[in-house]
């Protein structure tokens, strides 16, 4: 066989264009509600500023960029799920990646959070935690927390890996669960794509 | 020998006729050549340059020392009013020849309303043979001069000039605005947020890796950064002014040229040369803060006031440079050139800068200098005008007829028999295109009486508020003579609403 064929029969043991597809809808989903969720912030003061049509173009490029981005993770998932030597069944691989990945999300979605309190100055409960830990020296104790984060992190994914890999019911489960999902991943497909008629439309006429 | 030309002496003779035509298409001048004895038009605009921290208009500080040596080949208007206290509306007035409660355009990144679009001063220009060129570093400029496009022989993208440019800029002009505020919420992000859940952080980070670098370039001539429209887009006065030394003789004739620059609008980054100047112990009156603002410190008006003169003495420097080079090449002499501004900026009342529901004085009143081609006395005009009146006048100087649907007039010494007209100017940011003036500021003067007219604010209860100065005998507008019981405050008042139940007709149902 060449490098080729062997590379295609490769993937094609591990996923199918089903999962394949269910990967990228679950790489697209959080992305995408991130994108709406910010975008919507910033309306009421685009309308006033650019008028209704470039408060909603604002929405359709902020879409956009989230496609693009959506992409980017995805691919680089898939290439990190690739480097998995444990041989599972195609639906259980898609199944666990796929729950890995909405943990990062959550992560992601604290770290951004933080951040937001810290920016206006609510971020106490946390700041006292810290402070508590090593008072007088808040370096050792912000890296000790940092370590209790990763700590964490990787008892997760270590429960996550377990539990499913374990338990086909709950695997299952899961599966269809996502798969339910993935219906709202065409509605922003398709919102993407009328986003680029109108960027298109807006830039060209 | 035969006298007539036999069929060979006619084929021959034919064999030039491609080449008269194909000369003709090739000639740059071709549609401009029966022009060529007009003079040029050259406007060179600095935003948010106002009157008021000029020493020639009666300011403390020497902010213009080299425009001030000029002024001998000049006209020089002492009381000249822009149309609004922002680019927008103050621009669109500047361009269109009517106020903004005609052109309506009144928020940022407004565009015109119909038949504006198609009469402006590039139309005029246009139809009257001239090859016009424009550039802005200004994105609300630039909004309206797409709009305008179509009378725009030459439309110089705004990334041409700059050093670097946001996404907005660089790969979406028409929606700049828009993809620049998507870009600093993605890179900067918005009260700690990032609009971008993973690639946000990556890219915020290669984006100030690339601006600590330009930060770092550029340090030792611009120590505060360089100037900047938005939050990715930086540029140099430098720049724009070695563009106009490298192009304007190559321009057809006769040319009308429009160049409108960012500096000395804020960021108040100034060139390292001028950035001691004004660290004086001045003091300016320390005057109330106004009810519709949320007052900033004095202290922080103060600092920022030193910053914008500072900024001035860059413009000032880069405007005499260029006009240096005109003179020395002779442009001047078949070339007019009107320095102005579309806007003031304001450093009082708690204000910094111009995003203010007031139009005092700092804010609406701007520099109006017209170098005259063979003038070499300085002519002062201290009758009031406005923005509305240089489409009109530079359509008379360069010998056309006035527009029929400009509000302004021409201005002298061009025009001794023009009447004296009231002084208008409009803020209505907060109305919806294509809607009654529901919230708005609106000022008119009146010889030499002010009136400011506010209504719609939430602030105020939605009642209308009055404020009255006599401008001769209290130019600071300290004291307020506005009584309802006044008869001259009624008789403004009235003759104001007059003039806005007029523009408003069209949008009341």
């Amino acid at each position: 066989m060449s490098r080729l064929e062997k590379s295609y029969v490769f993937l094609k043991n591990r996923y199918s264009k089903e999962s394949l597809f269910l990967l990228f809808a679950i790489c697209l989903l959080p992305i995408h509600f991130w994108a709406v969720i910010r975008a919507f912030n910033n309306i009421s003061w685009l309308i006033n500023r650019s008028e209704l049509d470039g408060a909603i173009s604002y929405v359709f490029y902020a879409l956009d960029f989230a496609f693009l981005e959506s992409i980017l993770v995805f691919l680089f998932i898939f290439q990190l799920s690739l480097l998995v030597t444990i041989r599972w069944e195609k639906y259980k691989l898609t199944t666990i990646i796929a729950t890995l990945f909405l943990l990062i999300t959550s992560f992601a979605i604290f770290i951004q959070y933080y951040q937001y309190m810290n920016f206006n100055n609510k971020n106490e409960p946390l700041d006292i935690f810290i402070k508590t830990l090593y008072p007088g020296n808040p370096l050792r104790a912000q890296l000790v927390f940092i370590i209790f984060l990763i700590t964490i992190l990787i008892l997760l994914v270590g429960g996550i890996i377990l539990i499913l890999d374990r338990f086909e019911k709950i695997c299952g489960l899961i599966l269809e669960f996502y798969n339910r999902l993935s219906v709202l991943a065409f509605l922003f497909l398709l919102l993407d794509a009328v986003g680029l008629i109108v960027i298109i439309f807006r830039n060209i006429m | 020998m035969d006298k007539a030309y036999d069929r060979r002496e006619i084929l021959k003779l034919l064999t030039l006729f491609p080449a008269i035509v194909t000369n003709r298409n090739l000639n740059p001048n071709q549609g401009f050549s029966s022009c060529k004895n007009k003079k040029n038009m050259l406007i060179i605009v600095f935003d948010a340059f106002s009157a008021c921290n000029i020493p020639f208009y009666g300011y403390l500080r020497n902010t213009t020392p080299k425009t001030s040596e000029i002024l001998n080949r000049a006209v020089v208007y002492h009381n000249h009013y822009a149309g609004g206290p922002f680019t927008t509306p103050g621009t669109a007035t500047l361009l269109t020849g009517v106020l903004p409660w005609t052109h309506r355009a009144n928020k940022i990144h407004n565009k015109v309303i119909a038949p504006y679009n198609q009469l402006n001063i590039f139309s005029e220009f246009k139809s009257k043979g001239y090859f016009n060129i424009s550039y802005t570093h200004n994105p609300l400029v630039d909004t309206l001069l797409q709009q305008f496009n179509k009378y725009i022989d030459q439309n110089i993208p705004r990334r041409e000039l700059m050093i670097r440019t946001g996404w907005g800029s660089g790969m979406l002009p028409k929606d700049s605005d828009l993809v620049d505020i998507l870009q600093r919420n993605i890179l900067l992000g918005n009260e700690g947020m990032n609009d971008s859940l993973f690639l946000g952080k990556y890219l915020s980070k290669d984006n100030f890796t690339k601006r600590q670098k330009i930060r770092n370039d550029y340090k030792e001539s611009f120590p505060r950064g360089l100037p900047r429209s938005g939050s990715e887009n930086f540029f140099t006065l430098e720049t724009a002014i070695d563009w106009n030394k490298n192009h304007i003789k190559k321009f057809p004739r006769p040319y009308f040229g429009y160049f409108h620059y960012i500096p000395p609008h804020h960021p108040y980054h100034t060139r390292s040369e001028f950035i001691h100047l004004f660290n004086d112990e001045l003091h300016f009156i320390n005057k109330p803060a106004h009810i519709l603002v949320n007052g900033k410190s004095q202290n922080i008006v103060d600092t920022n006031r030193m910053f914008y003169d500072q900024t001035i003495a860059y413009v000032d420097s880069e405007f005499r440079r260029l006009f240096d080079w005109l003179d020395e090449e002779g442009i001047l002499e078949d070339t007019w050139l009107v320095l102005t501004s579309d806007h003031g900026e304001m450093f009082e009342r708690g204000i910094v800068g111009h995003s203010t529901n007031t139009l005092y004085q700092p804010v609406v009143k701007i520099p109006l200098i017209i170098f005259e081609p063979g003038r070499k006395k300085q002519l002062n005009i201290y009758k009031k005008t406005s923005a509305i009146d240089i489409l009109p006048t530079l359509m008379h100087i360069t010998g056309h007829e006035t527009p029929m649907w400009c509000d302004g007039q021409v201005l002298p010494p061009y025009n001794e028999d023009g009447q004296y007209n009231n002084i208008y100017a409009v803020m209505a940011q907060k109305t919806p295109t294509g809607k009654p003036l529901t919230t708005a500021t609106v000022m008119m003067i009146k010889e030499q009486y002010k009136l400011i007219y506010y209504w719609g604010y939430e602030k105020l209860d939605y009642k209308d508020l009055y404020e009255l100065y006599n401008l001769e005998e209290d130019p600071e507008e300290l004291n307020d003579e506005y009584s309802p019981n006044s008869t001259l405050a009624k008789k403004m008042i009235e003759e104001l609403k007059n003039m806005i139940f007029m523009a408003e007709q069209p949008y009341k149902k």
